[in-house]
């Protein structure tokens, strides 16, 4: 089950939301760690054990780390990471049957269990809130790796309001819509292009990867939203992933932006005890190698993820040379195109599924030939994917200035414009998304009644 | 006026996530409209998230997704929209073309029609094996054999695709086969040139199908026994001037049908009237199995009073349905078999004087379909 399956959406969550708010506040955690139980059954039932025992574990090491001192405590603290690291490692690096969001629950776990080390948090006593935190189901699938801290107060009594209703039903809407009216309308001439063995031409190229570079990040970041916007119906704010990425002007920027959950984590938990920036230059700039090769290969078990996270991480050690500094001088337009040609050529590695198809596409990148854009412009491009391309260019940047500069044009009638423009806004998506979602599963055939 | 624009977003939220199955229970639910390539989703049963866990979910997700309520009219809805908005289809199957013209666009249609998959060298030599092959095992028991292609739509009408589709290479696939198999000594009948030629009369091809309409058919059975007459002297020709067009209206055809709007997507369906006396009727089928098998591609078999004129089994694809009734004209026994495969039964039960294999230009893969047992 995946959060923009008719399963979930007209299922799953209307029914867990009707217990939710017709139980006793006192008794919706509870509700909330068996939806997220069924969930994770639904999702993946061979999975479940393996988070419950996570749970289980790393609720114990927690209070052992709380109770404990000195390097008694250090040493709990120690083992919990390294019993995560293992866990994450053997199912994702080992077996090839990887738990539902193991690369997320792991990471918040550890955070949890080094926040506890370093005193920034108590050890969660209730242990129902504790399961319900590590397993709470709108993040558990994609994200974003949320820290205890923030949610566990949440969780312990939710009351959500009306408005954190309104707000969370206007994520859910913007990342369904994100999720199936761009994203899905992207990915056919990115598959297309990154499926091309032989005969990619440079102009379809470079259209694939635009179109897998919007793919990536509103599916990514819709997937995010909808969690952020469910978790918001049952009164949890989930730390926020996106913040337009691709307007950055630096690599460093963009990590500022992208998957900032992760990226927070990683500098939280690694680049700063490493010794951060405040170490010698050589040695700020084998940090960030380290910390963007794991980064890498959290992503996935491939070469291609840890050259991936490489790639990232020289481009931020270039960035604190003096090409750096240059960089920062130049007009806005190289510093953007930089960017994205850094982060697009970047996407290559991690779309292509081996090294030799990554060689092939960049090869043919820079291949200086058109010969068989004919076809793709014939036979895949479509204008209701080039609407969606556009969208994704426009919506990429962040507008909602825009909007309240529009808004404020009506004077006395502001809030009025922005509700029922917004209320407007959130028919269209709902509308557009649940017929995207109808028409995703069809497959119509001539010959099916023969 | 604020206040009641938040509430009516917190309603939409909720009509949106509970309508689906809250309608139903209301008494408002949506019917089947989509005929797809798949069967729909069973419920798992309950039982089985105890014996095998791991299946139900994704088990239960496929079923919702194939039988949630409405589903079949929200994606009538996203097609009407998307056809409104951006004036082409919104299945990937169909090509929306100009006119109200609608292309089919699966089993590599669109990839036949610009020829960017031709046909290897070693596909052409088993193509022409099988069918010498097929020819040789007739010839031995005094049997013609006759390949013909029905041309795709798109290669006959070509001035209704969208504007810019056009072949991307000179050759087509069937140009290719043509001669290597009348290089072979096989009688092969061509039909793209008389086929467009007909459309100076009339429409050949339907607008909303795929399929060529009754007059594409009779032009297809007028050029068979043109094309038989040389070794059954006795046959008469099949002259399509003996037959009047009509135009009826009817819901759209299969390609109208994969939009889900063959009520609004209608054919001006044109069929050709003999204005004589029909010679064929209906015949009791053979004694033996049909080799299709399916319901829905039950074989046909007609006779005539003209001894004289030859038996004929045809093995065929869809196509075929259009034009057997005219060509059951001209045989004193005909049989339609939806099947490519040379059956070697029906041959010994029915001794037939020719042999037709009837393949659409898409389907040029199966002059690869070797013997049936």
């Amino acid at each position: 089950m995946i959060p923009d399956s008719p399963l979930f959406l007209y299922g799953f969550l209307p029914a867990v939301l009707a217990l939710f708010y017709l139980s006793p506040v006192g008794l919706r955690c509870g509700v909330l760690l068996a939806a997220s139980a069924v969930y994770f059954f639904l999702a993946d039932a061979a999975g479940l054990p393996i988070l419950a025992g996570a749970i289980l574990g790393n609720y114990l090491l927690g209070r052992l780390i709380d109770a404990s001192q000195g390097p008694p405590r250090r040493r709990f603290v120690a083992l919990g990471v390294a019993a995560n690291v293992a866990l994450l490692a053997f199912y994702k690096y080992v077996t090839d049957a990887s738990p539902l969001g193991v690369s997320f629950f792991t990471f918040s776990a550890i955070a949890y269990l080094m926040d506890v080390g370093r005193g920034q948090l108590a050890a969660e006593t209730n242990g129902l809130r504790f399961a319900t935190a590590m397993a709470f189901f709108p993040k558990i699938t994609a994200g974003p790796i949320a820290r205890f801290g923030p949610l566990l107060p949440e969780l312990a009594a939710p009351r959500p309001t009306l408005d954190d209703f309104r707000e969370g039903g206007w994520r859910l809407a913007v990342g369904l819509a994100k999720k199936t009216l761009i994203a899905g309308s992207l990915a056919p001439i990115a598959d297309d292009a990154f499926s091309r063995s032989a005969g990619l031409d440079m102009a379809t190229a470079w259209l694939g990867l635009v179109c897998y570079t919007a793919q990536i990040y509103y599916d990514f970041s819709g997937y995010t939203d909808m969690a952020v916007g469910i978790g918001r119906l049952f009164g949890a704010r989930l730390p926020e992933n996106f913040d337009h990425p691709y307007i950055a002007q630096s690599v460093r920027e963009f990590w500022r932006r992208w998957h900032i959950s992760l990226s927070t984590w990683f500098r939280d938990y690694l680049y700063i005890p490493l010794g951060g920036g405040r170490a010698a230059p050589w040695r700020v700039q084998c940090n960030l190698l380290i910390v963007f090769a794991l980064c890498g290969v959290w992503h996935g078990a491939t070469a291609n993820f840890l050259v991936w996270g490489l790639w990232h991480g020289v481009f931020l050690s270039l960035e604190r040379t003096r090409l750096g500094r240059a960089l920062d001088r130049a007009p806005a337009v190289v510093r953007h195109g930089y960017l994205l040609t850094a982060v697009m050529l970047g996407w290559v590695l991690f779309r292509a599924s081996d090294f030799a198809v990554s060689a092939a596409y960049c090869k043919a990148l820079f291949s200086f030939t058109a010969e068989g854009f004919d076809y793709a412009w014939l036979a895949v491009v479509t204008r209701q994917r080039l609407a969606a391309l556009a969208a994704a260019v426009v919506f990429a940047m962040p507008l909602g200035g825009v909007w309240q500069a529009v808004c404020r044009r009506f004077g006395s009638f502001e809030a009025i414009v922005a509700a029922w423009g917004r209320l407007a806004a959130l028919a269209v998506l709902l509308g557009a998304s649940a017929m995207a979602v109808a028409a995703g599963g069809y497959s119509p055939f001539i010959y099916a009644r023969f | 006026m604020v206040r009641l624009a938040n509430i009516l977003q917190i309603l939409a939220v909720v009509v949106f996530l509970a309508a689906p199955y809250g309608l139903p229970l209301l008494g408002l639910s949506g019917g089947r409209l989509a005929v797809e390539n798949r069967p729909q989703a069973p419920v798992p049963p309950l039982a089985e998230a105890l014996d095998a866990p791991g299946r139900y979910g994704p088990a239960l997700a496929a079923h919702v997704r194939d039988a949630a309520p409405f589903r079949d009219h929200l994606i009538r809805a996203n097609n009407r929209l998307r056809l409104a908005l951006f004036g082409e289809s919104p299945v990937p199957g169909v090509i929306v073309g100009r006119n109200d013209w609608l292309y089919y666009n699966l089993e590599h249609a669109l990839d036949d029609y610009l020829n960017v998959v031709p046909l290897s060298e070693r596909d052409m030599q088993e193509m022409v094996r099988v069918q010498v092959a097929r020819r040789d095992w007739l010839a031995e028991q005094g049997i013609a054999y006759l390949v013909m292609f029905a041309p795709n739509k798109e290669r006959v009408y070509p001035e209704h695709l969208p504007p810019g589709l056009h072949p991307l290479r000179p050759e087509s696939r069937l140009s290719q086969i043509i001669p290597r198999l009348r290089a072979a000594g096989l009688d092969v009948l061509d039909l793209r040139q008389a086929v467009t030629a007909g459309k100076a009369a009339g429409r050949t091809y339907m607008k909303t199908d795929t399929h060529w309409n009754g007059y594409g058919g009779l032009l297809g059975a007028s050029a068979l026994v043109a094309a038989l007459s040389g070794r059954f002297p006795a046959l008469e020709p099949l002259d399509p001037s003996n037959y009047e067009l009509v135009v009826t209206d009817r819901p759209g055809g299969d390609l109208s049908e994969m939009l889900l709007l063959p009520d609004l997507w209608r054919e001006p369906d044109v069929s050709a009237r003999s204005r004589v006396a029909a010679l064929a009727r209906p015949a009791a089928p053979g004694d033996y199995p049909d080799p299709a098998d399916h319901p829905e591609r039950e074989r046909a078999a007609y006779e005539t009073d003209r001894k004289d004129w030859p038996r004929a089994v045809f093995f065929h694809d869809s196509f075929a349905r259009a034009m057997q009734v005219h060509a059951a004209e001209r045989f004193s026994r005909s049989v339609f078999l939806w099947t490519h495969a040379l059956v070697p039964f029906v041959i010994e039960k029915e001794r037939p004087d020719v042999v037709v294999l009837e393949v659409v230009e898409r389907y040029v893969f199966a002059l690869l379909v070797d013997w049936s047992n």
